[in-house]
């Protein structure tokens, strides 16, 4: 007969992601919500044509819990001296499973990490002058991405001047010209299209003044122009999916 | 000779390739000259006809407006082409300088391939981003030098390409790579040698 499986139980979430994707329904009691709420972040940020909030405290928080478990899987590493020999303890043999299986999750939430400093970084060297120029966008940096910007954006109008712009007619060296209707300073494209999925009953939504308006309702999962819905995502009653 | 012609020489250049090639400092030199021609071409002009702006609507004027209207939109068209050109190869440098993990470590090709301010750019860049992802630290340490693929093992089989002698893993153990040989080995102690290309991940 085949031995009972390990004391322990690997919570494997089966829940519909659309309807309960943070969880909350059936938080089980270890279950912290940051690793979700990273994640719902992480969607944001990847498919919201500009930048969301620097979500400090989120961030900060998910570093602290990734250092934390680090030490207590380092600390699984290194039995106890006095039980190294003790075989008649289960949990030894299971023990470098466990931190395996942490090690794991850590890596995953690590990659998610990066991935998000990476898709604000790539957001930041497109836009940097329109991020820098305008206060309700540079709040939107951490202190670190505003100086990487700032830096950035130096780096590149040197890189101009030195190839080209110096040797143009005085008139011709702006870099923040408008011409023809268009300016030089790139923008995020608003009218990219975001799957989203409502948070909570918004009632009758009208798109972009009229005349065509949208019942949402909680849960439902729409299709629309990321301007028609920039408000609702700013006042969290959406989630980008 | 043509308006904007040699401007669009540079602009098809980048439709072509999609990796560093030579950078054209003729054709670049060429249209930085035409600009120069036209500019002044337009202000010979403007001195000619001091009073061109009151008399736009006048028909005997008809044909200098268009003129000056025609040159103007030149200049405009050669300066977003030259833009173009540059920030176009800006990106592919920047490519360049994830590769090398802000290491700086250019490969002889692409170094030879860049102008004197690339290559400038290219170092500042790679500072810039050793200092952003220090600056940020902690579990975004190797923000810059891991994949972005998302994880699936945490031990894969890598083989070694060259000697690599001994490394210092994060755990403080030492692994020594030799050519040739296969190892199993924690993914994010090697990521950044598998990275450059010292390594090759061998699948399951």
């Amino acid at each position: 007969m085949l031995a009972p499986f390990p004391d322990f139980d690997i919570p494997i979430d089966i829940d519909d992601p659309l309807r309960d994707p943070i969880g909350v329904a059936d938080a089980a009691p270890f279950e912290n919500e940051d690793v979700a709420r990273l994640v719902q972040f992480w969607q944001a940020e990847r498919f919201a044509p500009e930048l969301q909030p620097y979500p400090e405290v989120l961030i900060q928080d998910v570093t602290e819990m990734v250092e934390a478990q680090l030490e207590i899987i380092e600390s699984m590493k290194t039995p106890p001296e006095e039980d190294f020999l003790d075989f008649s303890d289960a949990r030894h043999d299971q023990r470098p499973f466990l931190a395996q299986l942490m090690m794991e999750e850590v890596e995953q939430i690590r990659f998610l990490l990066r991935s998000v400093f990476r898709v604000r970084l790539d957001k930041i060297e497109k836009f940097a002058q329109y991020f820098l120029e305008s206060d309700r966008e540079r709040v939107k940096m951490s202190m670190n991405e505003a100086t990487y910007a700032e830096r950035f954006l130096a780096l590149q109008q040197r890189a101009f001047r030195a190839s080209c712009l110096d040797r143009l007619p005085v008139s011709l060296q702006r870099m923040d010209d408008r011409f023809a209707g268009v300016s030089m300073v790139s923008m995020p494209d608003f009218s990219e299209s975001v799957y989203f999925r409502v948070k909570h009953d918004v009632g009758h939504f009208v798109v972009d003044d009229g005349p065509d308006s949208v019942d949402m309702r909680a849960d439902n999962v729409y299709i629309m122009k990321y301007r028609s819905v920039r408000r609702l995502v700013e006042i969290g009653s959406i989630e980008i999916l | 000779m043509v308006y904007g012609d040699e401007a669009s020489k540079l602009i098809r250049e980048c439709k072509r390739s999609h990796i560093l090639i030579p950078y054209n400092t003729d054709v670049v030199r060429v249209v930085i000259n035409e600009v120069a021609h036209i500019n002044s071409e337009l202000m010979t002009m403007q001195t000619q006809h001091p009073d061109i702006f009151e008399r736009a609507e006048d028909p005997d004027y008809r044909g200098v407006v268009t003129a000056m209207m025609m040159m103007q939109r030149a200049l405009r068209r050669n300066k977003q082409c030259l833009l173009a050109y540059h920030k176009f190869r800006l990106e592919l440098v920047k490519q360049l300088a994830w590769e090398a993990q802000g290491l700086r470590a250019l490969p002889a090709d692409a170094k030879r391939n860049m102008s004197q301010q690339e290559l400038e750019f290219y170092e500042s860049y790679c500072d810039l981003l050793r200092d952003y992802s220090e600056a940020s630290g902690g579990a975004q340490a190797n923000l810059v030098s891991a994949t972005l693929v998302p994880p699936r093992d945490l031990f894969i089989h890598v083989r070694a390409l060259v000697d690599l002698g001994e490394i210092v893993t994060e755990s403080g153990a030492v692994i020594e790579l030799k050519k040739g040989q296969q190892d199993y080995v924690l993914r994010t102690d090697v990521e950044h040698l598998i990275a450059q290309g010292y390594l090759v991940h061998k699948g399951r």
